[in-house]
């Protein structure tokens, strides 16, 4: 017992060294994206500056140092929590983020919950009743679900639920944004909407939140129920296929009992795995509906800032996701290891 | 080798008439031209990139597009013409296969350079002149025979999946309209009538017209030509780089896979999309080339992680350790003896990534960094369409396109996988 732990705990630490090389690297790949492949003088240079003016400006910003002179520089302004100025947001990159983030990660959690609590029990019928017509259906509408542009189901959504229903008379679902900011009363606290308005007991903002949560969730949420459904229609089949299975099944057991006692948690490893890696789809998936949906996120900051070329704040984006996705994986590294002892020991 | 034993093998080559060895020299000649080709597409961009004139996009979308292409395929072209020259009866089917890649290459780079496929098809046509015919013929058919029953096989599991018939039925018609749009198409795809815009579906505009009085019917029609080709592009490059930086790893191991693992596991860091965005706004200049450019800047590490687990397995195998004991050249074991048998989960992959990387650049030409305004895109259009949203038909329509498409491809890749999987095969 003390021995397997042992093993657990100097994987753990092994798996959390390895992602440093990775985190050095990606911020290897944001500079060179952004000082060698781009030109890093836009960020200086407006309409009236004269050509005359840019060995000046070279000179001012250190970019006519050698490039790892410059990669140092970087590195050490990005340690420092010196991320520069966002155009965009017009302010600082470190307060824009703190301001943003909150409303991403929520929507994302928020879709998660819905795909997992649908996902996972589709998946488990899809695979209990193996090509009859419930798992054609749950097939058909995994696999729409995989292959669909998220922006474009969107904005049907959009255009069903706000414009179709208002024109038929129906109560509609609202445009975009996080709550009603017209008729809510709301001064954020935490910037979680949802979390904010059961600290303050508010009730009319909890509803109005939800409700502005409805369209863009069900549309991160749908995509990533398809993925899960997937996985987990996949490895539930195959772990139906093993021997123990057959023999719990000989031992006279009902077929509720092997499912669920006995497969659900082998076939739920692999899915943990695909939830976790889906984090970063999920905020893949936000960047599109945040434009969408008017929702004031990271993805909808980041569209922004690339369309008018706003380094410092595609550079920390792009740091960010990067950091969250692999933070991700290690965690689902990590809960792996701790599901399946087979891995630490391989 | 059948009933053809080694000794006979070498008979025949002993014998080998002068035509057999003009086939090689003339297969070599194709793949110095090829080479050149390739030069010749870059080479006058040279100057104007080191002069600052044009972006570092252009000329990475030429490099990476068209040139890297043309000089590693003509050096193949060269090097089997130099081994059929040498009379090696199994390289003969390669010039096949060869010219066949480098004629659709040819085309479609496109230009007045599809008139110099014309060698690639004599090349073929010199194969099969009797007295070339018979060094290579028979061996070609004993070693085609048990690829061509399992082919067979596969192609019977294939029809009695449904699901598999449906997406390649749709993935036909796809290529068929990308193919002959320009002979039907009521409309142009930049062509605008002013009178009409934002007109709902009707008998004149099946699927409507848009803001600018453009058919929506006729964009979608001219746009999958576009799509359909930055998928193919994107996936085939990818999978050049993605096998070649693979297999090396995977073969020689030791630094060479480290290096290598090190640059995916950062790569694998990113999700794609934002990759591609972090990429496309470096290169500066919007268009469907830089696009292409990031995807696969971003998708090349599926690739490699792919192949590289793939000859890992096979390496160890006893056929490897024969093919060594024979004296062949680690080259050649990696070539000809290991790659062909990565091949189907390669395969398998590159369809389905074609649909993702469908999906992925028309999420990125959605946000604004496709084609100019106006272009037929299908991510455009979507673009263009969501300030109309309440005219539905701007967005429905480009948007099913693209599922479908999309759909077509997670089907195939889907049901190929299960098809070609050996657990479920021969029950």
């Amino acid at each position: 017992m003390k021995w397997s732990t042992m093993r657990l705990r100097d994987y753990v630490i092994r798996r959390i060294f390895l992602s440093i090389p990775v985190i050095i690297g990606v911020l290897a790949i944001t500079f060179v994206l952004a000082y060698v492949v781009g030109n890093p003088l836009a960020l200086y240079v407006d309409e009236r500056t004269t050509p005359d003016a840019y060995a000046a400006i070279r000179l001012e910003h250190g970019l006519d140092e050698p490039i790892y002179v410059q990669f140092f520089l970087y590195l050490r302004n990005l340690f420092a929590g010196d991320w520069g100025y966002s155009n965009t947001a017009r302010m600082d990159v470190i307060p824009t983020i703190q301001r943003y983030f909150p409303a991403t990660i929520e929507l994302a959690i928020v879709s998660m919950i819905i795909a997992v609590v649908i996902g996972i029990p589709l998946g488990i019928i899809s695979a209990t009743k193996k090509d009859k017509l419930t798992d054609h259906v749950t097939r058909v509408i995994a696999l729409a679900g995989v292959s669909m542009p998220i922006f474009w189901f969107a904005l049907m959504l959009k255009y069903l639920f706000y414009f179709q229903f208002f024109m038929w008379g129906l109560p509609f679902l609202p445009e975009g944004g996080r709550y009603s900011f017209i008729y809510v009363d709301y001064t954020p606290i935490t910037n979680f909407v949802l979390l904010d308005a059961v600290l303050t007991l508010n009730g009319v903002l909890f509803f109005d939140a939800l409700i502005h949560f409805v369209m863009p969730a069900m549309c991160l949420g749908y995509i990533f129920l398809a993925i899960i459904t997937r996985m987990m229609r996949s490895s539930m089949l195959e772990v139906l296929k093993e021997d123990y299975i057959t023999l719990a099944r000989s031992k006279g057991l009902t077929e509720r009992v092997v499912i669920y006692r006995h497969a659900l948690r082998n076939a739920m490893i692999p899915t943990v795995t695909v939830i976790g890696l889906a984090f970063g789809g999920l905020i893949t998936g936000a960047v599109l509906t945040e434009t969408i949906f008017s929702w004031p996120g990271l993805g909808r900051w980041a569209v922004a800032a690339i369309l008018t070329s706003d380094i410092p704040s595609i550079n920390a984006f792009t740091i960010l996701v990067a950091i969250i996705f692999v933070s991700a994986n290690l965690i689902v590294d990590l809960i792996y290891a701790t599901l399946d002892p087979r891995i630490r020991y391989g | 080798m059948g009933e053809l034993t080694q000794i006979e093998v070498e008979i025949v080559e002993e014998k080998a008439p002068q035509m057999v060895r003009f086939v090689g020299i003339f297969q070599s000649i194709i793949g110095l031209v090829a080479m050149g080709v390739g030069v010749l597409l870059l080479a006058p961009l040279v100057g104007p990139f080191i002069a600052g004139e044009i972006n570092f996009g252009s000329f990475a979308g030429i490099l990476i597009l068209n040139t890297m292409p043309m000089i590693l395929f003509g050096l193949w072209l060269f090097n089997i013409g130099r081994s059929v020259y040498k009379v090696f009866a199994h390289e003969f089917p390669w010039i096949i296969y060869a010219n066949i890649i480098y004629f659709g290459l040819l085309v479609w780079i496109g230009g007045s350079l599809p008139y110099l496929a014309i060698g690639s098809l004599v090349a073929i046509l010199l194969l099969f002149t009797p007295s070339v015919r018979s060094y290579w013929w028979k061996l070609f058919k004993e070693d085609l025979g048990p690829r061509m029953k399992e082919l067979r096989y596969s192609l019977y599991l294939i029809r009695r999946s449904p699901l598999v018939v449906v997406g390649v039925v749709i993935i036909l018609g796809y290529v068929f309209i990308a193919l002959t749009v320009n002979l039907w198409a009521p409309y142009g795809p930049t062509e605008r009538i002013w009178t009409e815009t934002l007109q709902a579906p009707s008998p004149t505009h099946i699927w409507g017209t848009d803001q600018n009085g453009g058919d929506i019917f006729s964009m979608v029609m001219w746009a999958t030509r576009i799509d359909l080709r930055i998928a193919l592009t994107v996936v085939s490059v990818a999978l050049i780089i993605g096998t070649f930086l693979g297999a090396a790893a995977g073969y020689f191991g030791g630094a060479v896979d480290e290096v290598v693992m090190r640059i995916t596991d950062v790569f694998f860091a990113f999700p794609g999309l934002i990759l591609a965005m972090a990429i496309v706004s470096a290169l500066g200049e919007r268009n469907l080339d830089n696009i292409a450019i990031a995807l696969m800047v971003v998708w090349w590490p599926t690739y490699a992680r792919l192949v590289r687990g793939q000859v890992l397995i096979e390496r160890e195998r006893l056929y490897v350790e024969a093919a060594r004991s024979v004296g062949a050249s680690d080259f050649r074991i990696l070539l000809t003896h290991i790659l062909p048998n990565t091949v189907q989960p390669v395969i398998v992959q590159a369809t389905l990534d074609l649909g993702g990387v469908l999906l992925t650049a028309a999420g990125l030409s959605f946000i604004g960094f496709g084609a100019e305004a106006g272009t037929a895109e299908w991510g455009l259009m979507i673009a263009t369409g969501q300030d109309h949203f309440t005219f539905y038909w701007l967005v429905f329509y480009p948007g099913i396109a693209i599922l479908l498409c999309a759909l077509a491809f997670n089907l195939v890749g889907d049901g190929v996988r299960d098809i070609l999987d050996p657990k479920l095969r021969r029950r």
